[in-house]
């Protein structure tokens, strides 16, 4: 899942375009794997199919994804990673999704790592 | 060739619609929510059964009206064969003017799935093969009768004939090109609508909290349920008419009656007379009586699949609440 927060000073499209990044690189998006349309993700999110759409280009010109037209968006980005950096990743999208900041989940995880 | 084929059909026919009636028992649990989205989740709950009550009440009301109300004369039965399918397409346009209710929008933050959603996203893959596969066997069917048909007094190709060694028999009304064109169209005109709702029910947007993700789920396994089982229950209706008619029909007109000279005792003494005996031309006449019990048992089948709609649209289910973690607590 993937979150935007209109209290959030970054740009919409950039929220969306780190957090994919994040999981794709992560290893939380594998190869192969199918992204939601423009449209359906635009409609989620409430936002403009435009937003997602600058988000998917951008992703795209990073090699990180591919759109083919009646073939939908896949992860093309083949990335090797620890299986912690993909749940790493994870958490963070799920304490975005749950509200928290970077200090209140930098505070999570350093409590965490003391017990 | 002509006249087995129809049999055949009717018999797969009947097996995949037997398969849809044991397939498609419920399983849908109370989706779980917190409190605080509780007015939420139940407010959409009622839309959601309001629209299906809706879409339920034309269908009733179209079909009645055409199958019913509609004189037989001026159209020779075409209103009456197109009636239940005309309903279920206005039934299923009437859900996909607006198939789920729009969740609230949240200023604030928003979450959003990655999986991608589809029309075949919220039921079960054989849920729409199999009456994709009925469908396809009506079609199959209607070809075959109209391909068997004759032509009647009018010039129309409603009726059938059978040779037989000294003249031939004409029936009608039989569903030959006259009938069978109209309703492929209707077929066709339905399957796109049911597409149309499915299609509606995946991009309709999600409520933006996660926590409702369940309760969304729930809606839209809820509605497409109902559009399967109502599209699928006027087809099996349909497909029963046509059956039992052409089935009628062939086996009217493969039977001979033909006088058995005898010996007749009467009030003005022994005199010769004889009985009216039927002759059946096999295997015409076979073919036409397994059609109207291939017809009855879709028809049955059709009645069954109508009770499970009505029962999804009537089904009072409520979200389930949890327990804030402080009353777990206390």
């Amino acid at each position: 899942m993937i979150t935007v927060d209109d209290a959030n000073p970054t740009p919409p499209y950039e929220q969306i375009r780190s957090q994919l990044a994040l999981l794709i690189e992560g290893g939380s998006l594998s190869f192969g794997e199918k992204l939601p349309t423009v449209r359906q993700l635009a409609a989620d999110l409430r936002l403009a199919p435009g937003t997602v759409g600058r988000a998917y280009s951008e992703l795209e010109s990073q090699g990180l994804i591919e759109s083919k037209r009646g073939a939908g968006t896949r992860v093309i980005a083949r990335v090797e990673a620890a299986p912690q950096l993909g749940e790493a990743a994870a958490l963070v999208v799920a304490a975005r999704a749950a509200g928290l900041s970077l200090d209140d989940a930098l505070r999570a995880v350093r409590g965490a790592w003391g017990s | 060739m002509f006249t087995l084929l129809p049999l055949v059909l009717l018999i797969v026919g009947g097996a995949v619609v037997v398969l849809v009636a044991v397939r498609s028992r419920s399983s849908a649990a109370a989706p779980v929510v917190e409190p605080r989205f509780r007015v939420d989740a139940a407010t959409q709950v009622t839309r959601t059964r309001r629209r299906l009550a809706l879409a339920l009440g034309l269908y009733f009301v179209v079909g009645g009206a055409l199958v019913l109300a509609l004189p037989s004369e001026p159209l020779l039965g075409l209103g009456q064969a197109l009636g239940v399918a005309v309903a279920a397409i206005v039934a299923a346009l009437t859900l996909a003017a607006s198939p789920v209710a729009v969740w609230p929008g949240s200023t604030g933050l928003r979450t959003a799935e990655l999986t991608p959603r589809s029309g075949g996203s919220f039921g079960p893959r054989w849920g729409f093969a199999l009456p994709l596969a009925s469908a396809g066997i009506l079609i199959l069917f209607l070809l075959v009768t109209g391909l068997s048909s004759t032509t009647d007094d009018f010039g129309l190709y409603r009726a059938f004939t059978v040779e037989h060694g000294t003249g031939s028999s004409t029936g009608s009304p039989y569903p030959g090109w006259y009938y069978g064109v109209p309703v492929i169209l209707a077929t066709i005109v339905l399957a796109l609508a049911v597409l149309l709702v499915l299609h509606r029910i995946a991009a309709a947007p999600r409520p933006a909290s996660p926590e409702l993700f369940d309760v969304d789920d729930a809606l839209r396994r809820s509605v497409t349920r109902f559009v399967m089982l109502l599209s699928s229950s006027a087809l099996l209706a349909y497909f029963a008419g046509v059956a039992v008619i052409a089935g009628m029909v062939t086996s009217s007109t493969a039977t001979q009656w033909t006088t058995s000279p005898d010996w007749q005792i009467g009030a003005g003494g022994v005199g010769l007379g004889g009985d009216y005996l039927p002759t059946y031309l096999q295997p015409i006449y076979a073919v036409g009586i397994a059609e109207v019990v291939g017809g009855l048992v879709l028809f049955a089948l059709a009645i069954v699949l109508l009770v499970a709609a009505v029962v999804t649209a009537a089904l009072r289910w409520a979200p389930a609440v949890v327990a804030e973690p402080e009353e777990v607590h206390a």
